[in-house]
């Protein structure tokens, strides 16, 4: 009967245990535990500003650009009383701003107005009112230039106050009625006796701004409004878009 | 060959969690940016009791423009009212649902040198002007005033029924007593000592 013989130390190591581990197999767990953590905790983390983003989105009034090839607008907070500015993303050279001071009704858009198209790209747009010794003067600046302007005499002025549009509410979309057109309309109240003033029913004076798409091939001021397209909101961005 | 398999899965395994956690730790990374950058300008008010009202001073850069993140509770029926400007505006959260909103408050001088005051709140505004005699008065000296602004150094928290000033913007001692010599009676009466108080709150029962 052969003896049993000791093994020598350098020959391969007895047969492993099944719970028994190498060095590599311990460092490729911890690996495997290690990013699969990291990546649940940073979903964890994303959820959780995500949330707290749209929480504040309303507030900050950024203007958000997801789809290039869309109208994009918001309102910007007000820093002063009538306080009206915008920024825009203008995705083509096919989109117009349009004033008109007269011939204002409670909806649609007046025959008479001055235009001008807006260039491609990222602006900022405030309507700014000014008067100066015999004029009152209505202007749409984009980038700070002004693009279009409207220039009214002194009797021009509202003598029993304005009705306009809520733009200042961080919810609101300013939609023309027709949702068609991104608008800003404010129309001159009537004096009715004993101190009371109404919204007239007939086309007054006033001031209403809009942006549409026209076609630049179009002969005449009016181009060809037949084609503008409806327009949609996004929530809880402030951002608003036409397409 | 099961050891090896294994070792293949686990190989496999780490490379997707490697790639999804460096895809996740990016996205992660930008939209940390974006709400900093927004909490600068809205900042970064923890709403522990939704049906308490909130506030929490914000930085405007500009001496007397003064910005508030306030959260108010469902049908909040906020008064926003000013003394020393002769009158009062009001401006309700109607909302249905706990909502927030920047409360502004900005003193300027128009072209003709009178002081107005702007304030707004959820969706209302309004604007009233200094007595020309005080705006005169006070020419030159604004950064003299004494300015006392709720929640300046952190959020605020408080019941829906109750009342707080908002922004008192006050003379120095040194001043009343010049003010009421040089202003008339009316004007002393309405801007001294505060040249004007905005405070904040449900309507007062009778």
């Amino acid at each position: 009967m052969p003896e049993p013989v000791d093994e020598p130390p350098g020959t391969p190591a007895a047969r492993r245990s099944r719970w028994q581990f190498g060095l590599r197999a311990m460092l490729a767990v911890t690996a495997l535990v290690a990013v699969w953590t990291a990546h649940l905790n940073n979903l964890r983390e994303i959820r959780r500003l995500e949330g707290r983003i749209d929480a504040v989105r309303p507030l900050v009034r950024e203007l958000e650009v997801p789809e290039p090839t869309r109208f994009a607008f918001v309102k910007l907070d007000a820093l002063w009383y009538d306080d009206n500015r915008w920024d825009l993303h203008v995705p083509d050279g096919s989109f117009r701003v349009c004033l008109a001071t007269r011939g204002i009704e409670r909806a649609g858009f007046p025959a008479d107005f001055r235009w001008h198209p807006l260039p491609f790209g990222r602006h900022a747009m405030e309507l700014r009112q000014s008067s100066d010794a015999d004029v009152r003067r209505i202007s749409v600046l984009v980038d700070g230039s002004p693009l279009v302007e409207a220039v009214e005499p002194k009797e021009w002025s509202p003598t029993a106050g304005t009705s306009t549009s809520e733009m200042d509410r961080g919810d609101f979309v300013p939609w023309s009625r027709d949702r068609r057109r991104f608008a800003f309309r404010r129309r001159f109240l009537m004096p009715k006796g004993q101190g009371s003033s109404a919204e007239p029913d007939e086309p007054g004076d006033g001031i209403l701004l809009w942006v549409d798409r026209y076609d630049p091939e179009a002969p005449g001021p009016g181009g060809d409004s037949s084609k503008t397209p409806t327009g949609r909101a996004a929530s809880p961005s402030p951002t608003s878009y036409l397409e | 060959m099961p050891r090896r398999l294994l070792n293949l899965v686990m190989l496999a395994a780490i490379l997707v969690g490697g790639v999804l956690a460096w895809r996740s730790g990016a996205e992660r990374i930008r939209l940390e940016g974006r709400y900093r950058r927004m909490a600068h300008a809205a900042g970064d008010l923890s709403v522990v009791n939704p049906t308490k009202v909130y506030f929490l001073g914000l930085d405007t850069d500009e001496p007397l423009h003064f910005a508030w993140r306030m959260h108010a509770p469902a049908n909040y029926p906020m008064i926003f009212s000013h003394a020393g400007g002769g009158g009062s505006g009001s401006s309700t959260s109607s909302s249905g649902a706990p909502s927030d909103a920047i409360v502004r408050v900005r003193c300027r001088r128009d072209e003709a040198g009178r002081l107005q005051v702007f304030s707004k709140a959820f969706g209302g505004s309004s604007l009233f002007a200094v007595e020309d005699a005080m705006a005169k008065f006070l020419a030159g000296r604004e950064d003299e005033l004494i300015v006392e602004r709720l929640a300046a150094d952190g959020p605020v928290e408080m019941d829906a029924s109750a009342s707080a000033v908002l922004l008192r913007v006050a003379m120095p001692a040194s001043m009343i007593a010049e003010a009421r010599v040089a202003l008339p009676g009316h004007v002393v009466d309405r801007h001294v000592p505060d040249v004007f108080k905005i405070t904040v709150g449900p309507p007062q029962q009778p």
